[in-house]
């Protein structure tokens, strides 16, 4: 509790509200603008969040990460193209609303739910991180590497489209994973003569090149896009009292399944986005209206992906295990500042961790604000041509990638990782599997080794605790996720759809 | 799209034994864990090289088509120069060349195109330079 109140002390410093509110900007203007994803702006951000105080940073990166969420609406809503996949359902009544001539109460309903999604999911971190936590406590290197195989296991969950190509993605990462040093013999391993591999992969350096570098090449490959005329916001960006009593169920609502989704790994925003679009179908009584541009239609998605943002920050601070890209490379960011998740967390660097927590309050606070009084200003975002964006995002990328360690290999390294990852997305496989693989597979193999050593090379160590058991049987079933999910979706269809 | 299949999966296994190579130069007790993710990898590109091989139904892919290839490796073979005159004539003045020639090479209106590349050029000084302190790579200009 102490900690608690200390970090909204702390998150009031001005320095911590400067970084929420430009970093909820940055965030907004990366979703809004289609072809950027809240992993390319967050990744861009680690390197400039560097040489600041680590709650400062952590702060800004999650900034970027609610803003970008949100960000994504703006586009949908004014020109029927999602900025961000999690946004793709909020176009659906979105648009219809714009061309009604009711851009600014879409707009509206999407701020006002996105926040709330934000609020229930604070409500979240702050509850179940620490009881997590906790449990992290009675982790030895047995279970760490049960942990790292239920992590990996995720990989089946994260890639819907193709198990098999999931996996390779996986296996893929996990070998670039032994790169660096062997963790128990100190034995260098392909590091091609460069000392600095010594370390491993320069993590950021290679989170730059597969989501930003890529998406360089991936904006430079088709017909450039010369700033679309976005529709005018002709009305005004403001929801009366009864439209705010329509949409504050369904937002509730929306964002508690939201949050669960973000917790799950391997889920996200667009999955919660979609299932938050279906739930807002029991809050209307007209069958029919859905698609017609009801601001019901635009509360439930848009607060069911922002919620997704504290949900999926729960398993990546308590046990280190993020379930998506944002995370991953959000858990990057942490693990730079000299922070490991897991209990310390919350008791050693608790002051910093309750700060972060009251400063995510504060992003969606911001959030609400500049969607309510400056959307009109991110809505002329959208009209930047793809030209300036180009070689914009790879100057940045160049930079990022230098200012981590101030070694020019790792720029090379990002290069590389860039084209890497420009086939990655154009042979389906999953940049997500990649960076999960790249941060769970060194977890995985220390704490097998360790076991091994600690009890003279018998295998039946690794079996010897309850939680070891547990974490076993949340990976087989987070294994049959995807089978789970479908069945669950084809439910919430039929639902949709049936009645 | 089993052509492309084929290709990924053959590149993989290639990935694959390259790295198996390298690992039997490794002491023999550094080798085990490599060798076994290694074989992970492996084993799966493999089970995909096989469904691939074996697939009959195939519908045409769309990864590759109506990509723009001149464009692309324009910006590609910039983007690479640019990262080698970095260390030569430092970051700030390679941006500007950098962001200027792909302005144009993309056909974007030459004032746009100076005003952005002046523009960005001057906010990364004030940003990394002075407020934020990051290092920027040096050259012998700056």
């Amino acid at each position: 509790m102490e900690n608690v109140l200390y970090g909204f002390s702390a998150a009031f410093q001005i320095v911590n509200l400067i970084a929420a509110l430009l970093s909820v900007a940055v965030g907004i203007v990366v979703g809004s603008l289609p072809g950027l994803s809240a992993a390319m702006g967050v990744a861009l951000l680690i390197p400039i969040t560097f040489g600041m105080p680590a709650e400062t940073a952590l702060i800004a990166l999650a900034g970027v990460y609610c803003g970008a969420m949100y960000g994504g609406s703006i586009s949908a809503i004014l020109l029927h193209t999602p900025g961000t996949s999690s946004a793709a359902a909020t176009a659906i009544d979105g648009y219809p609303m714009t061309l009604k001539g009711e851009a600014g109460k879409a707009l509206a309903t999407a701020t006002v739910a996105s926040f709330t999604g934000g609020m229930v999911s604070s409500v979240a971190l702050y509850t179940i991180s620490p009881l997590l936590a906790t449990l992290a406590l009675r982790f030895g290197p047995a279970e760490y590497f049960w942990l790292s195989i239920f992590g990996l296991t995720i990989i089946a969950g994260v890639s819907s489209k193709s198990m098999l190509k999931g996996l390779i993605s996986g296996a893929l990462g996990l070998v670039l994973s032994t790169i660096g040093m062997d963790p128990m013999l100190g034995v260098p391993r392909f590091i091609f003569g460069y000392d600095s591999l010594r370390q491993g992969l320069p993590f950021t350096a290679t989170l730059i090149g597969l989501f930003s570098m890529s998406q360089v090449m991936l904006l430079s490959e088709k017909y450039l896009r010369k700033g679309v005329e976005a529709k005018e916001v002709k009305d005004k960006v403001f929801l009366d009292r009864s439209e705010l009593k329509r949409i504050l169920p369904v937002s509730l609502w929306s964002a508690s399944i939201g949050t669960v989704v973000g917790i799950l790994p391997g889920a996200g925003g667009t999955i919660a986005s979609f299932i938050g679009y279906n739930e807002s179908k029991r809050f209307v009584k007209d069958k029919n209206a859905h698609g017609t541009g009801i601001i019901e239609g635009v509360a439930g998605p848009e607060s069911a992906n922002n919620a997704v943002t504290g949900g999926s920050l729960i398993p990546t601070l308590t046990l280190g295990i993020p379930g998506n890209s944002v995370t991953a490379i959000l858990l990057g960011g942490l693990v730079i500042q000299g922070l490991r998740p897991g209990p310390d967390l919350f008791t050693i660097h608790g002051q910093i961790t309750y700060t972060f927590f009251a400063g995510f309050v504060i992003v969606n606070i911001f959030m609400l604000m500049l969607g309510l009084f400056a959307v009109r200003y991110f809505a002329k975002v959208s009209k930047v041509q793809d030209s300036v964006l180009i070689p914009i995002i790879f100057t940045l990328s160049v930079i990022g990638s230098y200012a981590i360690s101030n070694n020019f290999t790792d720029v090379y390294v990002m290069f590389i990782f860039g084209i890497i990852g420009y086939f990655v997305k154009k042979l389906n496989l999953n940049s997500a599997a990649i960076v999960l693989a790249l941060i769970l597979g060194p977890i995985g193999e220390t704490g097998l080794r360790r076991t091994l050593i600690m009890n003279q090379g018998n295998y039946l160590a690794l079996f010897d605790s309850t939680i070891s058991w547990v974490l076993i049987g949340i990976a087989v079933l987070s294994l049959m996720t995807p089978a789970i999910m479908a069945v669950f979706n084809k439910r919430k269809v039929k639902i949709g759809n049936g009645d | 799209m089993r052509r492309l299949e084929l290709i990924l999966s053959i590149s993989m296994i290639l990935f694959a034994s390259f790295f198996y190579y390298l690992t039997f130069q490794l002491p023999e007790r550094a080798m085990i864990y490599p060798l076994f993710v290694i074989t992970l990898l492996m084993l799966l590109s493999m089970i995909q090289l096989f469904i691939a091989y074996f697939k009959k139904t195939d519908q045409e892919s769309t990864a590759f088509k109506d990509i723009k290839w001149k464009q692309l490796l324009f910006v590609l073979i910039t983007s690479g120069i640019y990262v080698v005159l970095i260390n030569i004539i430092g970051y700030l003045t390679s941006t500007f060349i950098y962001v200027l020639v792909i302005l144009l090479g993309l056909k974007t209106s030459k004032r746009l195109s100076i005003g952005v590349s002046v523009g960005f050029v001057l906010v990364l000084y004030l940003l990394f330079n002075l407020a934020l302190n990051v290092p920027l790579p040096k050259g012998f200009i700056i």
